[in-house]
């Protein structure tokens, strides 16, 4: 793995404790799941826009007022369903609900990380991120 | 409006806001929401749906880079994510019970206020200054890429400090920003600037690692509520990555002092938001 970075030089005095070029060979992994979790929904984002504007572009849109749209494009699993049709619409939604879940991928490869490093005091605290994610929005489900 | 129409302006202001939202480490979405709501007569669930959205794209575009060039302090991020986790929920939790226009009265003379200290930088710790003990528990002093006089580049160590104060301010003021809707970006760069004092640019990327968890952990409530209109998503999320990718290029080449003016106009921006929801009533 190439490290774009421009190594320390002396002059900068580094505190001893300072491990930062060596962890940082697997925190490019991390940069590179984010790279890869954008590059996909902007390619299904782009796909679904442009097969919408193809059809649809010279349609009037009103968003003026907050209806209840299509329920079927609220929550994960139908929008895949829908998505598979090939309905413009989902698949936009479906890019977006990529884009969504790039983020909490990148928690759980930031565990796996402090894993890899055997460093477990933020194995620990990652850990607790996780956790509180995941009640929150459990908890959000049961409103 | 028509829908090419309406698709083209959103995937331009998303981009500007992708640009400005990467650069300061605040998302972008403070600066959509009044476009969204003002220019294009959006309804404000929407636009505070598609805002989520763009704070995603933003975040995730141009933590990439970010990361390689060696700006982000992961370390930091995912302690200080802790603190943001559990006061995003807090807020939610304690939302019912407590007048929101008070608070967003009270929150946006915080960041009127935040916006003027951010004007006046303090000096970032050289790394010869005593060790902070908790820092140094939680192993969180780093070095970040700067260009040494004569114009060559290098990596520069800094010093963490006040790491239970900077953790406290971001469950409080993380709890305020949840309950109002607004600043969770704010919060983190002035926490990590102002009290941990850590150099501007790595706290900004910093933020910006983290506000993609912070808005992914409510998306989910947003898409089930149905405010996640396509539409309008897509365009701003295609919108916003692009501005973020191009966001990322132009930070290493920026004088911090202009990256701190971009900061305070930004956070001005929200706090006028805020006030203009409670002035109409959408809080």
């Amino acid at each position: 793995m190439s490290d774009p970075r421009p190594s320390s030089t002396a002059g900068a005095s580094p505190s001893p404790t300072n491990t930062a070029p060596v962890e940082h060979a697997t925190e490019v992994r991390l940069s590179q799941l984010l790279t890869l979790g954008t590059s996909i929904s902007a390619a299904v984002i782009l796909l679904g826009l442009a097969t919408y504007l193809w059809r649809h572009a010279s349609e009037r849109l009103d968003f003026t007022a907050f209806r209840t749209h299509d329920a079927e494009l609220n929550t994960p699993s139908t929008i895949v369903a829908k998505a598979m049709t090939l309905d413009a619409i989902a698949v936009m939604q479906l890019g977006v609900l990529l884009l969504v879940l790039t983020p909490i991928a990148r928690v759980a490869f930031t565990l796996v990380m402090f894993l890899v490093r055997r460093d477990w005091l933020y194995v620990a605290i990652a850990a607790i991120v996780l956790v509180v994610l995941s009640l929150g929005l459990v908890g959000f489900r049961l409103h | 409006m028509t829908a090419g129409l309406l698709v083209t302006l959103l995937f331009g202001s998303a981009l500007v806001a992708g640009f400005a939202g990467a650069l300061t480490g605040l998302g972008g979405g403070v600066v959509l929401i009044p476009i969204m709501v003002l220019l294009f007569g959006i309804d404000l669930r929407y636009a505070v749906g598609a805002s989520l959205i763009a704070v995603i794209a933003t975040s995730s575009g141009a933590a990439a880079a970010f990361i390689k060039e060696g700006y982000t302090n992961v370390r930091v991020g995912v302690l200080l994510e802790v603190a943001t986790v559990l006061g995003a929920i807090a807020g939610a939790v304690i939302a019912a019970y407590v007048s929101k226009d008070l608070i967003a009265v009270v929150f946006s003379c915080a960041l009127f206020w935040s916006a003027y200290t951010t004007l006046r930088p303090l000096k970032p710790l050289p790394p010869d200054t005593h060790p902070d003990r908790v820092s140094q528990y939680f192993r969180l002093d780093s070095e970040y890429p700067t260009k040494s006089p004569d114009g060559t580049p290098t990596m520069t160590a800094y010093r963490v400090h006040a790491v239970p104060g900077a953790l406290a301010i971001m469950l409080g003021a993380g709890l305020l920003s949840a309950l109002v809707g607004i600043g969770s970006g704010i919060v983190k760069v002035f926490a990590m600037d102002r009290l941990m004092r850590l150099p501007f640019k790595v706290s900004t990327t910093t933020s910006n690692f983290m506000i993609g968890v912070t808005a992914a952990a409510s998306a989910g409530v947003y898409l089930h509520r149905g405010q996640i209109e396509p539409a309008i998503a897509a365009p701003i999320a295609a919108g916003a990555l692009g501005g973020s990718l191009v966001g990322a290029r132009v930070l290493p080449r920026i004088k911090t002092l202009w990256l701190r003016r971009l900061f305070a106009v930004l956070v001005i921006c929200a706090g006028i938001e805020l006030l203009r929801r409670v002035i109409q009533g959408g809080m």
